[in-house]
């Protein structure tokens, strides 16, 4: 397992990060939030903070956004010093909370217009964007109605929208699928997904491993409060040392099939179960036809062949000692 | 984007949506409008005339009173009757009759001039007929004034080693024929009365719906994408309290112009009244932030409100008017806010005082709005950007 110290300096690179933490701490009298987080994302990336609820998620982007004072550290974004104050910096985000934060009483284009226009947008500019980001996440043709009016998954893009309007060098999003229902949900990360494709950094709280996976370039694992690894998903996996699991099923001498997988090379161990065999491989892709191999040699009938890879569930528990929903 | 761009944004979309609203309808300005007709009409009509009886006691019987019940009686004063009632005695079975009130020159008051203690001018009222009552002492106030500076200089005569002045000084006490006061008195009709009265009694129990959006924006994290935004908290609390004054100029305007049209009432000079509106609006904006800065919950935003604009309504006389209150409660009325309008919209409305005569109440207001203003100013940032 990484330290901290280790993760918050990791993301130097030559390329001015779009967004730079280092060392943020917050606390609540006794209770520490968040604790020496550190992280970085580049112009362009998709960078994730993973974790169960409770983790500090929340209060890390808080004070990413300027909304909350921290205690300790530094947040700069697209390189100007963060703070409740700091209106330039802030000009360069664009929050999407957690929950809907529009108003109901108003239109989507209403809403947008009155967001737009506090970022400083105004007359053609400001009615091209707001047309533009409707058609983004599909919702040019209910634009007039009210966002009282409109299902669950609509209002969760129409909160993407505003967030957009301004064309901020850093979306944050902020755990936007949660209690939506799959098919908005699905809609919700294409435009997450088109959004990193234009080249928009973005920055994604969620507790769904699947998401993670999907969308981020990188990912921040937190857990009470602290950055316990970063990295790309095939990092994170290799920092577990367990590798891909081959599981073959079939008949004949399972127990020498083990014992002649285990020998090959990339393998990590192999064991015989009821019907089959669980081979640990650095690679599984690589390690299929040795295997394969191997059964013939030892005159075991192959039913049928599943190559698991570790997921990030994996990486939490294997840091945490506990699942991710826990 | 300037802050103040950004203050008149966030104004004019909270403006949008209250007026939009159509408990801003009801609240501010069909509620006040419904309730000023009824205590109206209760009051005796709702036009501007005042028809009253007030009988006047010569019990003294002195050249002074007797000048005094003359010149009354004998005025041409409309609608506005004086009659000479022969003893205090009849005086307090009629009032309860045919007569709105009376004013009695006890017995001796003439002479007790002379003395150290003169006596007072009694004034007899009916608790139904208030406007009789504010007539009546208006009348006997100006006659006990007059008294008391034609004494002053009789004294003041005797100090310097003149001859002391006889009867014939104090008989030639100028008495008040024009019945004009100020506050509720004079020509003030109910309608211009309790129109601004209620409207005040509305914008002070709206104050609640401040402190409920912004407890209602904080949750839904809207407060959070707001100061996520290149916008400082002093401004988003400017921009809400900009609105507040915008519906509260809105709302009462939109009652002067109907109470004016169906009604009749006369408010006085335009610029005055759009002054005291005004100020009236940043004095409640300002009470308003202070109880969103100190409420925890919906429910306590709304009995606060409640609470304050129930009490600054019923001290301030907003059901009962100034003129009508005991002497210690008018200038208790005076405390509040809503008193403060009310003194000055009456002011205008009786004719008594221009547009300079209502500075006082006006600066008054201004002082609510200040330190009402500032101490939420200083605290609901804080409570806007608290954990």
């Amino acid at each position: 397992m990484p330290d901290a110290a280790t993760v918050t300096d990791r993301p130097e690179t030559s390329v001015e990060p779009v967004l730079q933490c280092r060392g943020l701490r917050k606390a609540y009298g006794e209770r520490v939030a968040v604790a020496d987080v550190g992280f970085a994302v580049a112009p362009g990336e998709t960078y994730g903070l993973l974790g169960p609820n409770g983790a500090g998620k929340t209060t890390t982007i808080s004070m990413v956004c300027g909304l909350l004072r921290r205690d300790a550290g530094e947040v700069t974004v697209a390189g100007r010093p963060m703070s409740p104050e700091a209106t330039d910096a802030k000009a360069a985000i664009g929050l999407v909370p957690q929950d809907v934060a529009l108003y109901e009483d108003l239109s989507a284009e209403e809403n947008l217009r009155f967001f737009g226009r506090l970022q400083g947008l105004s007359g053609r500019e400001l009615a091209a964007r707001v047309a533009e980001v409707l058609e983004v996440v599909g919702l040019a043709d209910r634009a007039g109605d009210r966002v009282g009016e409109y299902s669950g998954g609509m209002k969760r893009r129409a909160n993407i929208a505003a967030g957009l309007l301004h064309r901020p060098r850093l979306l944050v999003l902020d755990e936007p699928t949660v209690g939506v229902d799959p098919q908005s949900r699905n809609a919700i990360l294409e435009s997450v997904e088109a959004l990193a494709g234009e080249g928009m950094s973005v920055l994604y709280t969620t507790h769904y491993m699947e998401e993670a996976e999907r969308l981020c370039d990188r990912i921040g694992i937190i857990d009470e409060g602290r950055l316990i690894a970063e990295g790309t998903r095939r990092e994170l996996v290799a920092q577990l040392g367990v590798g891909d699991q081959v599981e073959v099923t079939g008949t004949g001498d399972l127990a020498a099939f083990a014992a002649a997988c285990a020998e090959l090379p990339g393998a990590l161990g192999a064991e015989a179960r009821d019907g089959s065999v669980v081979v640990r491989v650095e690679q599984g892709s690589t390690a299929l036809a040795p295997i394969v191999a191997a059964a013939e040699r030892t005159g075991v009938a192959v039913g049928g062949v599943e190559v698991t890879e570790p997921d990030l569930e994996d990486v939490f528990l294997a840091l945490t000692g506990k699942a991710l929903r826990d | 984007m300037s802050q103040l761009r950004a203050a008149l944004v966030i104004a004019g979309t909270d403006l949008r949506r209250r007026l939009r609203n159509r408990s801003f309808l009801v609240q501010g300005v069909v509620g006040p409008i419904v309730l000023a007709t009824i205590i109206s009409l209760a009051f005796g009509g709702v036009h501007n005339d005042i028809e009253a009886t007030i009988g006047l006691v010569d019990a003294d019987g002195s050249p002074a009173s007797a000048g005094f019940v003359e010149a009354l009686v004998g005025a041409d004063t409309g609608d506005l009757r004086f009659v000479e009632v022969d003893s205090p005695e009849e005086a307090r079975r009629r009032v309860d009759r045919d007569l709105g009130a009376a004013v009695v020159v006890p017995e001796g008051f003439a002479a007790s001039l002379r003395g150290e203690r003169p006596l007072d001018v009694e004034v007899l009222s009916d608790p139904d007929a208030p406007i009789s009552a504010e007539v009546a002492r208006a009348v006997a106030t100006g006659f006990a004034d007059r008294a008391a500076a034609a004494r002053l200089a009789a004294l003041t005569a005797a100090e310097v080693g003149d001859r002391v002045p006889g009867d014939d000084v104090l008989a030639a006490i100028d008495l008040p024929l024009e019945v004009t006061t100020t506050g509720t008195g004079g020509d003030v009709s109910p309608a211009a009365y309790f129109g601004p009265s209620m409207g005040l009694l509305f914008l002070f129990l709206s104050m609640g719906n401040v402190a409920r959006d912004l407890l209602a924006e904080k949750r839904v994290q809207l407060l959070d994408r707001l100061r996520a935004g290149p916008v400082r908290d002093g401004t988003l609390v400017a921009g809400r309290g900009l609105s507040v004054v915008a519906v509260g100029v809105t709302s009462l305007c939109v009652i002067w112009a109907v109470t004016t049209v169906a009604l009749g009432a006369h408010w006085g000079p335009p610029l005055g009244v759009v002054a005291v509106i005004l100020a009236a609006s940043l004095a409640v904006a300002g009470i308003a932030g202070l109880v969103a800065a100190v409420a925890r919950t919906d429910q306590s935003a709304d009995v606060l409100a409640s609470m304050i604009g129930f009490a600054f309504a019923m001290v301030g006389g907003a059901f009962i008017p100034l003129g009508s209150m005991p002497e210690g409660l008018q200038r208790l009325a005076l405390l509040t806010p809503i008193g403060q309008a009310l003194r000055a919209l009456a002011d205008l409305s009786a004719g008594s005082g221009e547009v300079g005569a209502v500075v006082p109440q006006i600066a008054a207001l201004l002082a609510w709005a200040v330190v009402a203003g500032g101490a939420a100013a200083w605290a609901l940032p804080r409570r806007v950007g608290a954990g």
